[in-house]
């Protein structure tokens, strides 16, 4: 099975300096005019709309869980949901940010039910992911690879180990904010959590990181 | 602006999430910080840092697997009509295995008055709701790379057969002598002795 | 006459489906709704005693069940390990059919509410403590699923996944 490259972050710099999520607000009206019409039971409708949105659920839940063929389960799931749920769904806020929600609570659900109750007795030392080869996790297909790409691909892991070492909740925020671009009020509302929470939760996972990648982070 | 920015608006600030108004005043009161304009620089490289580094969307394996079992999904939890229960403390002692064997008998005993009704033309006595099915299609999945999966089903009573390659061999040194359970008289119970034998095929 | 008698059969399946549900209300999550049995053998053109002196001979039913498939044909079969696990309403399951090798282990969970003749799981075989495979099974009454796994000892292992019947051969 190949790993699909991903799509570059759509975070860019303005001409003032300024760091911003590239979105155009077409998306966001073509988004509500799908949504209406997944409403009214149109599953073409509701099928355009998984298709624009998997990749961000799917690359933030696998960000969040680094299990690949589980994020892919994760990931339909959180779009099931968000299905049965749709009559619930108020234009006030943006689809995108009401699936992450979803996605929020699809994770939390996950991460509990790993615990696993089955009847007999089995050694639960077995099932620890820890101890699960980390060669499950799938990895880039093999073959040449440019340098550049090379580079970034062990830039990445270095990261993603980095954010392996922090709570789920500060994880969480990382993912949010810094890969998926989200604004403080749109992960407070994702999180069901405060501004002020997210805030300091965001500050404290930043600190962390920057010193688990200090080798990184200042050669750059 | 002269005054110390409340923490929210300056954390707003440092992730370029101001606007307008509050943005400029905060704009202003930042050219005498330079230890906020820094920390605002450093902001700035480190998101940079990361976007650049980690996909912000990644396409699902199998996408097209992935909408159809998404659409599957969706098929298999459509809402069949529920009976309402009520809850009742007072069930949860003998009565209720009571009243459940009493039923269990009551039905039987219907069930017997009925045979003796006239067979031609008899429709069901218990409607039961035609939910239309989704076609089941298997989804067979590999996460490991270079590892193969062929699904091999030649009709409705013959197993399903998976075929993997490109697997690791379990090395030869690798034993299973202290294997806990070995059937000895019944293996996989559902093919052994059921319905007709299969023709064999020698090798 | 008939409009009465299907009433009085509503309302016996009525009393039925509450007694079911207060006996499950104490954990929902943990109601067995089934039973699967994961059984492991050895396939080989050669000598079957390279499986070990404990694997056990394989039944005729089950070899000619085996070669009616093309893929499942060799000269020689041994069952070296079984397990039979429950499945559960809301919770996953392991089989550990070599134990206490942890070298080939089948994790299921429930799809759906199950018929009395068949079962959709949720699949998962591990090998060496990898993810290998997942698939949606469909577990029917005389229909396993049977995987052909690794090599080992100049042979193969296969992997039989099916419904486990009443009388329980014993597990662990």
């Amino acid at each position: 099975m190949n790993n699909p490259s991903g799509e570059p972050s759509k975070i860019t710099q303005g001409p003032d300096g300024s760091i911003v999520m590239d979105v155009s607000s077409s998306d966001y009206e073509d988004d509500f005019r799908l949504v209406a019409l997944a409403q009214k039971g149109d599953m073409r409708a509701y099928d355009e709309l998984v298709t624009r949105h998997r990749g961000k659920i799917f690359a933030m839940i696998r960000n969040m869980i680094h299990q690949e063929a589980d994020a892919w389960d994760i990931s339909q799931d959180v779009f099931i949901k968000a299905w049965h749920a749709l009559p619930r769904f108020e234009a006030k806020a943006r689809f995108s940010t009401w699936l992450y929600r979803i996605a929020h609570n699809a994770v939390y659900d996950w991460t509990r039910k790993r615990k696993i109750e089955s009847v007999g007795e089995l050694n639960d030392e077995i099932f620890e992911r820890e101890r699960i080869d980390s060669a499950s996790l799938t990895t880039p297909s093999g073959g040449e690879m440019p340098d550049q790409s090379m580079v970034q691909g062990e830039l990445r892991n270095k990261i993603q180990a980095a954010l392996n070492k922090l709570s789920p909740e500060h994880r969480e925020v990382v993912v949010l904010k810094d890969v998926q671009g989200l604004s403080y009020k749109e992960i407070a509302e994702a999180m069901s959590s405060t501004l002020g929470t997210v805030m300091s939760r965001l500050y404290y996972a930043r600190q962390k990181l920057q010193t688990l990648l200090k080798d990184e982070y200042h050669s750059r | 602006m002269n005054t110390t920015p409340d923490e929210a608006n300056l954390a707003l600030w440092l992730d370029d999430e101001l606007e307008g108004a509050e943005l400029a005043a905060l704009e202003a009161w930042a050219l005498s910080q330079p230890d906020h304009l820094a920390a605002r620089e450093e902001t700035r490289c480190w998101r940079l840092l990361i976007a650049g580094a980690i996909p912000h969307s990644e396409e699902p394996p199998f996408p097209d697997f992935f909408n159809s079992r998404i659409a599957q999904g969706i098929r298999d939890q459509m809402p069949t009509p529920v009976v309402h229960e009520k809850k009742a403390a007072f069930w949860k002692s003998w009565l209720m295995p009571m009243a459940a064997c009493a039923g269990m008998v009551f039905a039987f005993w219907i069930g017997t008055m009925s045979e003796t009704q006239s067979l031609a033309g008899r429709t069901a006595e218990i409607e039961i709701p035609v939910i239309p099915k989704a076609i089941p299609v298997q989804i067979v999945y590999t996460p490991e790379s270079g590892v193969n999966a062929e699904l091999f089903a030649s009709d409705a009573t013959s197993p399903m057969v998976i075929v993997l390659s490109g697997i690791a061999a379990i090395p030869d040194a690798m034993d299973f002598s202290a294997t806990t359970y070995i059937p000895r008289e019944r293996e996989f119970d559902s093919t052994a002795g059921n319905g007709p034998l299969p023709t064999e095929e020698t090798h | 006459m008939q409009a009465a008698h299907r009433a009085l059969i509503r309302i016996a399946a009525v009393w039925l489906m509450l007694s079911a549900s207060v006996s499950a209300q104490e954990d929902p999550g943990k109601a067995m709704l089934g039973e699967v049995n994961v059984t492991v053998y050895y396939a080989t053109d050669g000598d079957p005693a390279a499986a070990g002196a404990r694997a056990a001979e394989v039944s005729s039913d089950t070899q000619s069940r085996f070669r009616s498939q093309p893929q499942l044909g060799f000269k020689n079969y041994r069952a070296i390990g079984q397990d039979i696990q429950p499945v559960l309403r809301s919770y996953e399951s392991w089989a550990q059919p070599l134990k206490p090798s942890d070298e080939i282990l089948i994790k299921f969970e429930a799809r759906s509410a199950p018929t009395p003749t068949l079962m959709l799981l949720d699949l998962e075989l591990w090998l060496s403590r990898k993810k290998i495979l997942k698939t949606d099974a469909r577990l029917e009454g005389n229909r396993p699923l049977l995987i052909l796994g690794p090599e080992w000892r100049g042979g193969r292992l296969i992997v039989a996944v099916a419904l486990a019947q009443k009388e329980k051969s014993g597990s662990n």
